[in-house]
């Protein structure tokens, strides 16, 4: 067994001088598209389940991105998406998939930031790039990991932001909710960390779980506490039965936020009913209108990351396109490394606003706006606040 | 938080919270119960009949959204959602009796109960193929409305789920005690083979016990629709789960046991958030499953049967 071994890691290192030198050598090695393959842009997002409309929402962004691309350099460009059910386990699975098809030249994903942050470590290893449209948590682009980026905010801006407009509407008296999440809690504790240090009082900080439908025993142990605020950090299927629930055990006065998780029409806005006017919730900046009249002509109404998902993939293509050395018999060969720093290297004016990447994945100078849910004319919209 | 304990109104209001949902738990645990009673078996696919009586309601209620007649006989309309739901429950529940369970009835006791978590995972994902894994919303077809009592305001809603589940176990309890069916049934139970030589038609009785827990969980299905308003094809899997610790919380095999654990688990959860962080809620009741079984391995009312072969 062992004799097998050490013949198999001689072979492996005598191949390794025998291999023919390449004058395009890489740090972290080279991708190899052979002529008549296609280029493969893999995707890690949710395709089924409670967040599903989210998660399709950026698979068409990304997929409309690739399509009016259409070639890169001769070379086909196909988006292969897979479904990473926003956590942990199935992103792993599929970064290992995405980083050992040799066809693969990067990642849009994953949704999630409970999904991105281990998915990221296998990326690293195998040094394949990933921009995720969605995973706002903080700590992603805080672990040195030189491959992440992402076309979304870090919470860090977006509880920053939430505090700061809460406090504006003298709203000191708050209660926080999460759903126990790597995303939501994270989030959350962070905004409750803001309110504080600027006056604000935390009243009370509980945990949710996912997939549950009764939150009426907690909302109704928070209910003497007379909160005038109550924080959600979480995804719209259970932000949603928070507001509903909030109106039901008798907590009318109080105002509901929540995040970019709850910034959907049709699992909050329409989910929700009447109860949900006069939520707020944080999201960026609307995309370009002209973009948006044409994604729904194709799609049908827009969630929530499509524009982000958009963005990131004419991102990844851009950078391709930039270091992609062309043979004479048409293969391409991408430097990992080099096409790392295109992107770190990206100055683009996209549809979500000017992109740049700050040295740690962070998008440099991205805007959190405020949202709130009203009723104009009898359409139920997200109305965008003046702060 | 202690102070919330002496706190009348919030303690009203979770005792209401907890009869809400502890009707639910108990509505869906009388069909585990009674298919145990009589076959000693366990459904595992119970929670999935509940997801489908949930969805008939649905289709049902959207169906007559699209058609317009919502605004003018709303109540009518519930109630045909109703019967709608369970339909598609009972026939549900008969099909898996007559294609699933049956032809195991001999065998070993492991046996019907892989094909019942096979059956449940079959049915999740058809229903998945069906709604396309995404989440659906109820229609809003009755706006919601308080019944304000001083400081404790009841949704009606919640009068509708608590007085709507009490009604139909009162008619559950009648229908078992006081009728030839449930008189047999009752025998099916004690002892099958001394029924049949009785001249009860076994198959029958043990196809009616399907149907009648099925429409159970039907109507819970479509009274979860209408309180928490969304619905998908994974909602079966964690009321399934409570309901199930509800009917062995109160014995299983035991009717009234079934009604009476769903009500100590729904209050439990309710109550046990006033002491505890809520995340810990999930912890409460199997904590409790567990503290009971320990000093009552049958249950609250769970009765000693004699052994069986």
């Amino acid at each position: 067994m062992k004799k097998k071994l050490l013949a198999l890691l001689l072979l492996f290192f005598i191949g390794n001088f025998l291999a023919p030198p390449v004058g395009h050598a890489d740090q972290w090695g080279v991708i190899t598209i052979p002529p008549g393959k296609p280029i493969k842009i893999g995707m890690g997002t949710m395709l089924t389940g409670d967040y599903a409309s989210m998660g399709i929402d950026i698979k068409h962004g990304a997929e409309m991105a690739i399509e009016k691309k259409g070639k890169i350099l001769g070379h086909r460009v196909i988006l292969q998406a897979e479904d990473d059910g926003c956590a942990g386990p199935p992103s792993v699975a599929i970064a290992e998939k995405m980083c050992n098809d040799p066809l693969v030249v990067g990642l849009i994903g994953y949704m999630c930031s409970g999904g991105s942050k281990p998915a990221s470590d296998i990326h690293n290893k195998y040094k394949v790039v990933m921009i995720s449209a969605s995973s706002t948590a903080l700590e992603l682009t805080a672990r040195g990991i030189p491959i992440f980026f992402r076309t979304c905010w870090n919470d860090k801006i977006q509880a920053r932001r939430a505090a700061a407009f809460a406090l504006s509407r003298k709203w000191t008296k708050v209660v926080v909710l999460h759903d126990k999440s790597d995303y939501g809690q994270s989030l959350a504790e962070d905004f409750a960390e803001n309110i504080r240090q600027k006056g604000g009082k935390i009243l009370a900080m509980e945990g949710l779980t996912r997939g549950d439908k009764d939150f009426t025993p907690v909302l109704t142990k928070i209910k003497p506490l007379r909160p005038q605020l109550i924080y959600f950090g979480g995804m719209a299927a259970e932000g949603v039965l928070v507001a509903r629930q909030m109106k039901r055990v008798g907590l009318r006065k109080t105002h509901f936020m929540s995040d970019d998780g709850c910034y959907t029409e049709k699992d909050f806005i329409q989910a929700g009913g009447k109860a949900t006017n006069g939520c707020y919730v944080t999201y960026a900046k609307e995309p370009d209108p002209e973009w948006v009249k044409e994604f729904e002509s194709k799609y049908g109404p827009r969630q929530t990351f499509s524009p982000q998902a958009y963005d990131a993939a004419t991102i990844l293509m851009m950078a391709v396109e930039r270091v992609a050395k062309k043979q004479a018999d048409g293969t391409l060969i991408i430097g990992k490394k080099a096409l790392r720093d295109a992107i770190a290297d990206t100055k683009y004016n996209g549809i979500t606003g000017e992109i740049a990447f700050d040295p740690y994945g962070d998008r440099s100078g991205s805007v959190v706006v405020v949202y709130k849910v009203v009723e104009e004319e009898g359409k139920r919209f997200f109305k965008q606040m003046a702060f | 938080m202690i102070s919330n304990l002496l706190n009348p109104e919030i303690l009203i209001d979770q005792v209401i919270n907890g009869l809400t949902i502890g009707g639910i738990y108990a509505l869906i645990a009388l069909g585990y119960t009674l298919v145990y009673g009589i076959l000693f078996m366990i459904n595992f696919a119970h929670g999935e009949i509940f997801m489908f009586g949930s969805f008939g309601g649905f289709w049902a209620l959207t169906y007559f959204v699209n058609r317009g007649i919502t605004g003018n006989h709303p109540i009518l309309c519930v109630a045909v959602a109703f019967l709608v739901a369970m339909v598609v429950s009972s026939v549900l529940g008969a099909l898996l009796e007559r294609i699933a369970y049956r032809p195991l009835r001999t065998a070993p006791r492991l046996a019907p109960l892989i094909s019942a978590i096979g059956a449940s995972i079959f049915l999740q994902n058809v229903m998945m193929l069906i709604i396309k894994a995404r989440m659906q919303v109820y229609p809003d077809i009755i706006p919601e409305e308080f019944l304000e009592m001083g400081p404790v305001s009841i949704s009606y809603f919640q009068i509708f789920i608590i007085s709507g589940s009490v009604l139909l176990m009162v008619g559950l309890y009648l229908f078992i005690q006081k009728t030839k069916v449930g008189k047999a049934m009752r025998a099916v139970a004690e002892d099958r083979e001394a029924a049949l030589l009785m001249g009860i038609d076994v198959d029958r009785i043990i196809l009616i016990t399907f149907v009648i827990g099925s429409a159970l969980a039907a109507a819970a299905g479509v009274m979860v629709g209408m309180y928490y308003s969304q619905i998908n094809h994974m909602m079966g899997f964690i009321p399934g789960i409570k309901a199930f610790t509800a009917a062995v919380l109160g014995g299983i095999g035991n009717v009234v046991g079934a009604m009476l654990g769903g009500y100590f688990l729904g209050m439990a959860e309710a109550l046990g958030v006033l002491f505890m962080p809520a995340e810990y809620k999930d912890v409460i009741a199997f904590s409790l499953l567990v503290l009971v079984l320990i000093f009552r391995p049958r249950g609250i009312l769970g009765e000693v049967v004699s052994e069986r072969a």
